[in-house]
């Protein structure tokens, strides 16, 4: 095995190659694995704090339906069990492409970000036909504030799994072209925490928008 | 290289990544794993509470927020590996940042839009000094200038039409709601119907009046036996027009008393202001003797 192809090895090379592991954490890809990694985490972080402000926005605005219909007569339980059950899916998939990339095995990596791709690509399409069924019924963004918060939110949170699908059919070609070299470890890595990020958020927002919404 | 060389790696464990190091392929799925079926089950029980109505109603908000927080924390365990090991601090302590910082987001913007909500309604009401509708018609301005109305049924019958809610600015006499009352209607249409027919009736006499004074006419103006009868005729169709016509007074009058009655119905806005609440939805039974509100109505705050 070579230190520099050895991007995710921190974690797994053998005990007998101590020497090279160290000297890879210290200086060589390891480290800045670790780095990379730890920046995108602060990204995302704070790309949750911002989530964190339509969340507020929404629930400040709930209940300023202008006459309008309310969440409880809009939204559909159905509709958005399904949606979870794909991205939680999505959630384990994406975390067999890392255990892929980490077993160096190309076409287990490949198949678990294609299954990651297609479960994000129900999810959204979905959540488009719930968009649309909404705004046909004239219950668009511009209808009430509380219909303007609930796309804001629920939209934004779209935007990041469309963003995220872009992201990872452009990881499948790197990988394919570029194979498991140590910055496609890393973009790996960073769509991993990325996807997993979506996943948090949309458990806040079924739980908030959707469920306490149906139930008050 | 000794031990000691191989930890002092300060930079610790990237997030996202397991740092169990003699972990196989299948013991990490398994992790993954875990992490879904548990995530699983607490999504199930979130929609189950919801749809089943097995807990108390109000404490459904709660009960999903603790079921969201748990899955968090199952997501943060077991799909990006985080833990409370020395060498996940960074991770960690960014995380408890962030937070933090969505608590003081969420929490600031709740506490502070809750209170500007109670001050909005509140100082209107404090300077309410009476609730009544009569003081507002042609009410005085100056010192005791009211501030506040509310609006009961003056029928009974069923809401249907409701056109001014909460907030709105509304102008004098503008309908704010339409109450239903079956039996008026049907007595309204039935008045409009005799209406007709006596009017068509009172053609058809008049028709037959002009055709007899005709008749009467060619046959000459000099008393005679055929003339007599004539005159006779035309007497009592004349006495039949009357007759009808003081049908058909008889019929508006009744008209006038279910149209204003059809008015009382309408919910009108006593005078230019805002609507402070809607106390009935659409369907709502209502009944003049409940003496229930069915809108407050206040001057605008800067009036």
């Amino acid at each position: 095995m070579t230190v520099v192809n050895d991007g995710l090895s921190t974690n797994l090379t053998p005990v007998e190659h101590h020497h090279e592991r160290h000297d890879d954490a210290h200086h060589g890809a390891g480290a800045k694995l670790v780095i990379v990694g730890y920046g995108f985490w602060i990204f995302l972080l704070s790309d949750i704090v911002m989530f964190s402000a339509f969340f507020a926005a929404h629930a400040v605005l709930q209940d300023a339906t202008d006459g309008g219909p309310k969440g409880s007569e809009l939204l559909s339980i159905r509709n958005v069990a399904y949606e979870t059950a794909c991205l939680l899916l999505s959630s384990f998939t994406c975390g067999l492409i890392l255990v892929g990339a980490e077993a160096r095995r190309m076409a287990w990596t490949q198949a678990a970000l294609v299954a990651t791709g297609l479960l994000g690509l129900t999810f959204l399409v979905l959540e488009v036909r719930e968009f649309s069924e909404l705004i046909s019924q004239g219950a668009g963004p511009q209808r009430s504030a509380f219909l303007s918060s609930f796309f804001a939110l629920v939209g934004c949170h779209g935007a990041h799994v469309s963003v995220g699908l872009l992201w990872l059919g452009t990881m499948m070609a790197q990988l394919f072209v570029k194979g498991f070299r140590d910055d496609i470890l890393r973009r790996l890595l960073c769509f991993n925490l990325f996807w997993h990020m979506l996943d948090i958020v949309w458990v806040a927002v079924f739980t908030l928008v959707y469920l306490v919404g149906d139930a008050r | 290289m000794s031990q000691e060389h191989e930890k002092p790696v300060t930079l610790g464990v990237a997030p996202g990544l397991n740092d169990l190091v003699d972990q196989s392929s299948w013991q990490k799925i398994q992790t993954y794993f875990i992490g879904l079926v548990l995530s699983a089950i607490l999504t199930v029980a979130a929609f189950y509470f919801v749809q089943s109505k097995t807990i108390w109603g109000p404490s459904i908000p709660v009960a999903l927020t603790v079921l969201a927080v748990a899955q968090v924390g199952v997501h943060l365990a077991f799909f990006l590996h985080l833990t409370t090991g020395p060498d996940n601090v960074n991770n960690s302590l960014a995380l408890a940042f962030g937070t933090l910082v969505v608590a003081l987001v969420i929490c600031g913007t709740l506490w502070i839009m809750y209170n500007m909500n109670q001050n909005m309604p509140i100082m209107a009401h404090m300077n309410a000094k009476t609730h009544s509708l009569d003081q507002h018609q042609g009410g005085t301005p100056g010192i005791t200038k009211p501030v506040a109305a509310v609006v009961e049924a003056s029928v009974a019958g069923r809401v249907r039409s409701i056109s001014c809610d909460v907030g709105m600015r509304v102008t004098k006499g503008q309908i704010c709601a339409v109450i239903e009352v079956p039996e008026l209607d049907s007595e309204h249409v039935k008045a409009e119907k005799l209406q007709i027919e006596a009017m068509a009736r009172i053609q058809q006499e008049e028709i037959a009046l002009s055709e007899a004074l005709n008749k009467l006419n060619q046959t000459g103006v000099k008393p005679s036996r055929k003339n007599n009868d004539m005159r006779k005729q035309i007497a009592s169709i004349e006495q039949r027009i009357e007759k009808e016509k003081t049908n058909i007074q008889d019929i508006q009058n009744q008209l006038e008393t279910t149209n204003r009655k059809i008015e009382e119905a309408y919910v009108l806005a006593p005078f230019d202001g805002l609507v402070k609440s809607r106390d009935i939805k659409q369907g709502d039974e209502v009944d003049p003797n409940s003496h229930k509100s069915l809108f407050t109505f206040i001057y605008p705050v800067n009036q």
